[in-house]
């Protein structure tokens, strides 16, 4: 159960959720605060309880108890597309603010988070199980239709590179203009695909070297170390025997959800290579 | 030694070199030891031609057969990895196994 309530303008915001919480068994709270001031303050009664919060800009969100979902599914071992196409069969029966438990794999995390996130759902919790499986809470939601605007402000990069080390400048320039987008204050994202996946190999970016620039190695952990995204596509890194064992440290392995979910929005512009 | 199959040899490491560098421009700055060993096969080979001396000779031959094998670790990562690229490997390639049955026969005429 998800109870939301505004506590603006209260001095003392917790002893509003003092009385909340004493009748709550479970669910979470979403709190929407004036600020800095409440959130301290709830913050503290929070600790005091021992519960788990988040705080998001104003929103404090409060878990109480364990969430009881409506529906499980578990989509462990499932591959892309499997894990996205088995929730949305799922979802497509639930009714619109009813809960769903997911179970996966750490290869089907950042599909199932922005691919649902994309479609209009809400991500309640992800939890890591501890044993290589994490658990979704997922609230059905319905994807609004947003006015377009007249002018959308393109502030995000998706690079998507699909020929890997077979195409050194190529290589090069996905993580060069990842490094000048950062520069110019836009967020890049990394996809490689197709070949591109071969530079998900550990030390593959190493070999790369032109007496120009830095050892492509170097740049790629440059750029990961500034905080940029580098997906791999699932299936392409499975057709080259890439997985969580041989990966390049700090790449990530998804899917085509993430990879439609970033196409899809209007302020990010892909770039092909 | 059959001059010949020792001129047909090195016209296909020639060809080799030239299609060997397009592939190294494209994938990146990296000298391999497949490289050495291909402009080495290609001066014992043309120095074979010139030189009446058995040693050169042999030493030519086995050059020619170490070069093609040199480039395997490569391949296989390349047919592991990038098999959507291999097209651009495939006239090198093809000199190389050209050059390996050029260079057996070499060595049964010589």
């Amino acid at each position: 159960m998800i109870r939301k309530f505004k506590v603006k303008g209260l001095r003392s915001p917790s002893l509003l959720i003092d009385m909340i919480l004493s009748d709550t068994k479970d669910g979470i709270l979403v709190v929407e605060t004036d600020g800095e001031e409440q959130i301290k303050d709830i913050e503290n009664l929070l600790k005091k309880y021992n519960l788990k919060y988040e705080v998001d800009g104003n929103i404090v969100k409060i878990y109480v108890g364990e969430i009881q979902a409506d529906r499980t599914i578990n989509v462990v071992g499932a591959t892309c597309p499997g894990p996205i196409m088995m929730v949305s069969d799922i979802l497509s029966k639930m009714k619109n603010g009813e809960i769903l438990e997911i179970i996966c794999g750490k290869n089907a995390l950042t599909d199932l988070t922005e691919g649902l996130k994309g479609m209009g759902n809400e991500i309640i919790k992800v939890e890591d199980k501890g044993d290589g499986t994490y658990r979704i809470l997922l609230k059905k939601g319905e994807k609004k239709e947003e006015k377009a605007a007249a002018i959308t402000k393109i502030d995000e990069f998706f690079i998507i590179n699909t020929t890997g080390t077979g195409n050194a400048e190529k290589a090069y320039a996905t993580f060069m203009m990842a490094d000048v987008a950062l520069k110019m204050n836009l967020k890049p994202t990394i996809f490689l695909m197709m070949d591109g996946a071969s530079l998900a190999l550990k030390g593959e970016c190493d070999k790369v070297k032109h007496p120009a620039f830095p050892k492509l190695g170097d740049l790629v952990r440059e750029i990961l170390k500034r905080g940029v995204k580098v997906y791999v596509c699932e299936l392409s890194a499975q057709f080259r025997g890439i997985n969580e064992n041989n990966l390049e440290e700090g790449f990530e392995i998804a899917g085509a959800p993430t990879f439609l979910n970033y196409l899809s929005k209007p302020n990010v512009r892909p770039v092909w290579l | 030694m059959n001059d010949i199959i020792t001129l047909v040899s090195l016209s296909v490491i020639f060809g080799a070199m030239l299609s060997g560098f397009a592939t190294f421009r494209l994938t990146g700055m990296r000298l391999m030891p497949h490289f050495a060993s291909l402009i080495i096969a290609f001066i014992l080979t043309l120095a074979s031609l010139f030189v009446d001396n058995n040693i050169v000779g042999y030493l030519a031959i086995a050059s020619q057969i170490i070069t093609p094998l040199t480039i395997c670790n490569t391949i296989c990562n390349i047919l592991k990895t990038q098999f959507q690229n291999t097209g651009i490997y495939s006239a090198h390639l093809a000199l190389m196994g050209m050059l390996i049955i050029l260079a057996l026969g070499n060595l049964v005429v010589f």
